[in-house]
């Protein structure tokens, strides 16, 4: 039943399979920078709270500290999640596009061919330094919704890639 | 024409109505940001003013001036002209910047009038450049003749690049006429028609949104509580069955007849070409718009109806190309009002093929609703326990309502909604009072998504988001084998031949 449409002119089972790709783990060291990210974040938040409900006379004791507990409470429970998610995490260079993939609970796989790509930029981030990472981000025209960032990647990595993208997007200009 | 494309060749400055229009758009700006304190200053109740204020509003007068100087003198300090590729645009009174934007970049030019454009007999260009937003430039007064001579110059220019590029044998020649035949033109009576039939629904929305927004920028401007003080003045208004009822009636009235002033003047004269290029969109009451759009430039078509248009009809369709900014999705060429014929001449004369295409459908999976059906229960769990603790009966209506109006929405929405695919071309139905139908070529996806929740992990479903240029369509709960079969085909036909997509 799993045809796609009828009258097909070539056979779907002979197409290169997205299912099929080796995944690329991202850099080990990106899991600390994304946890150091998160819980810089999130004790901030936490911290300016409780500031918050010290300063205001008469704040009930009960309700900050439920409201705290609940909040670190989800703060682990993420730290959890980011941290069994890591494995998930990961892109592949084909021949004609780039893949990422990502997502414990809810999983995506987004490909963008380089044919679509209107340019590609290398950013890293003042954690991300600390740690020679950087990060990917693929452009694509309109809107935001399909551009793509690969974070984790080691400086070179990034560079590489980068550096192969413009080159294929300039090749296919040129033709 | 030829003397008028020389003009371009220097750097020139805009008409001289462009004066006025920055100083309007500088007022206007003003009041936008200021109208609360302006209100207070005038209604308020003691009249004499204290240093402090006194030299608080001597502060905003002159800040009013010097920046109303500065509109003016914006005028003398913007400059635009054509090089060979591109458009370059100096401008800025305190920081000079120069902004060249390569024709290739440009996708589209709008010449556009609001009703000042229209009493000073000038029209603003705007150009649209896809890709990164910010990067689009507006010339806010021209000569008609001269917007007109520089998109068509502009345009040109593009289609010569773009064929000494794909060196396409079959293109057509440079010097065949440009027929336009009108394939649309709304009368009155079909604009009064459209009107009826919009969404008032939406309306009456806003109309909340915005009363809601206003008391509460007002009341705090007072410092006064201003609902408090009109429930006194009308008792009316306090809340009760009564109450409720003329203010939802009112707000009905209101709203039906806001929609229909607001499609009447948006779509005033509506009229609509196609030429072998492309289409040619005029309309607008107050604020008239032109919009050309290149047919090969085009990644999706969405036509849409509703259960009343659909008595009558009618649909609306929409015709989408790259755009900068998702978000300006409000802006592609929309023409309400079509016949089923004009829809199918649209959609048939932009996408060559899909007249004859060989469609074969796909359904959704019915875990679609099996997993949206817990997000209702939810809410009905919630009015259900607070009708049971507060021994409140009222409650019992929400409580009721959200599954059964909602699983009947989702399990029709899941019924109904239709992928169908063919090698070149990919079309989805979906809705369930209305319908909206969308369709694209396969060769202008720039990125496919497939999406897994854990739930449909173990179900072996997955959603397929595909992107172009110009929007997305998203697919939900197919069967794994087929969402994948369908991102592997798209790649393939995406990446083994070079086309011009956008």
């Amino acid at each position: 039943m799993n045809t796609l449409f009828q009258n097909a002119q070539l056979s779907i089972e002979e197409l290169p399979r997205v299912a099929e790709v080796d995944w690329q783990g991202l850099d080990k060291a990106y899991l600390r920078v994304d946890l150091i990210g998160l819980w810089l974040f999130r004790l901030g938040v936490l911290g300016v709270f409780l500031a918050y409900t010290f300063f205001v006379e008469g704040f009930p004791p009960v309700v900050r500290w439920s409201i705290a507990g609940l909040w670190g409470f989800l703060l682990l429970l993420t730290t959890v999640l980011r941290y069994l998610g890591f494995r998930i995490k990961g892109y592949a260079v084909r021949q004609h596009d780039l893949m990422y993939r990502r997502g414990l609970l809810f999983r995506s796989v987004t490909v963008v061919p380089f044919t679509r790509i209107q340019h590609s930029e290398v950013e890293q981030g003042v954690i991300e330094r600390q740690f020679g990472l950087s990060s990917l981000s693929v452009f694509t025209a309109g809107g935001s919704q399909s551009d793509l960032v690969i974070p984790g990647l080691k400086r070179e990595d990034a560079e590489r890639i980068r550096n192969f993208l413009s080159q294929k997007v300039a090749a296919d200009e040129e033709e | 024409m030829k003397k008028s494309e020389l003009n371009f060749l220097e750097p020139r400055r805009q008409a001289q109505a462009a004066i006025a229009i920055f100083i309007y758009k500088f007022v206007v700006r003003i009041l936008r940001a200021a109208w609360p304190i302006l209100l207070v200053f005038l209604f308020r109740s003691n009249k004499e003013q204290s240093n402090t204020e006194l030299l608080m509003n001597a502060t905003v007068v002159i800040g009013g001036l010097f920046s109303l100087g500065v509109s003016v003198v914006a005028y003398f300090r913007y400059f635009f002209h054509l090089e060979e590729d591109q458009l370059v645009i100096q401008k800025g009174v305190f920081n000079r910047s120069l902004t060249k934007l390569p024709f290739e970049r440009i996708q589209n030019l709008y010449i556009e009038q609001n009703v000042l454009h229209r009493l000073l007999g000038v029209v603003s260009l705007r150009v649209d450049s896809a890709g990164s937003s910010g990067h689009e430039v507006t010339i806010d007064a021209l000569e008609r003749e001269d917007a007109e001579a520089m998109r068509a110059y502009v345009l040109e220019q593009k289609q010569e690049e773009a064929q000494e590029r794909s060196m396409d044998p079959a293109a057509p020649e440079q010097s065949a006429p440009v027929a336009q035949s009108l394939v649309l033109r709304l009368s009155f009576e079909d604009l009064l028609r459209i009107g009826v039939t919009q969404n008032h629904l939406a309306t009456a929305g806003v109309i909340v949104g915005t009363v809601f927004g206003f008391l509460f920028t007002v009341a705090g401007a007072f410092e006064q509580d201003l609902v408090k003080t009109l429930i006194e003045r009308w008792p009316m208004l306090q809340p009760g069955f009564w109450g409720f009822l003329i203010l939802a009636t009112l707000l009905f009235v209101v709203a039906f007849f806001l929609t229909l002033i607001r499609t009447v003047t948006q779509h005033y004269d509506l009229q609509f070409f196609e030429s072998r290029e492309g289409f040619q969109l005029k309309a607008g009451l107050f604020n008239r718009r032109e919009a050309f759009m290149q047919k090969r430039k085009i990644q999706l078509i969405r036509w849409t109806d509703n259960p009343l248009r659909r008595l009558l009809g009618l649909f609306r369709v929409s015709i989408h190309q790259a755009i900068s900014g998702s978000e300006r999705a409000a802006e592609q060429i929309s023409i309400p009002g079509c016949k089923r014929a004009q829809v199918d001449d649209v959609v048939h004369s932009s996408f060559e093929g899909s007249a004859a295409a060989d469609f074969r459908g796909h359904s959704i999976s019915k875990a679609y609703f099996i997993w949206y059906i817990r997000f209702m229960l939810l809410p009905a769990v919630v009015f259900g326990a607070l009708g049971y603790f507060l021994q409140e009966p009222r409650f019992v209506l929400p409580a009721i309502a959200f599954p059964v109006l909602g699983g009947l929405y989702l399990w029709l929405y899941q019924q109904r909604f239709r992928l169908w695919l063919s090698p070149e071309y990919l079309k989805t139905s979906e809705g369930v009072l209305g319908r909206t139908i969308t369709l694209l070529p396969v060769y202008k996806v720039q990125s496919v998504r497939i999406r897994q929740s854990f739930f449909q992990r173990r179900r072996d479903l997955a959603s397929v988001e595909l992107y172009t240029a110009g929007g997305s369509v998203r697919v939900p709960f197919l069967p794994l084998d087929l969402a994948r079969a369908l991102q592997d085909y798209v790649l393939y036909r995406v990446e083994s031949r070079r086309e011009d997509w956008m």
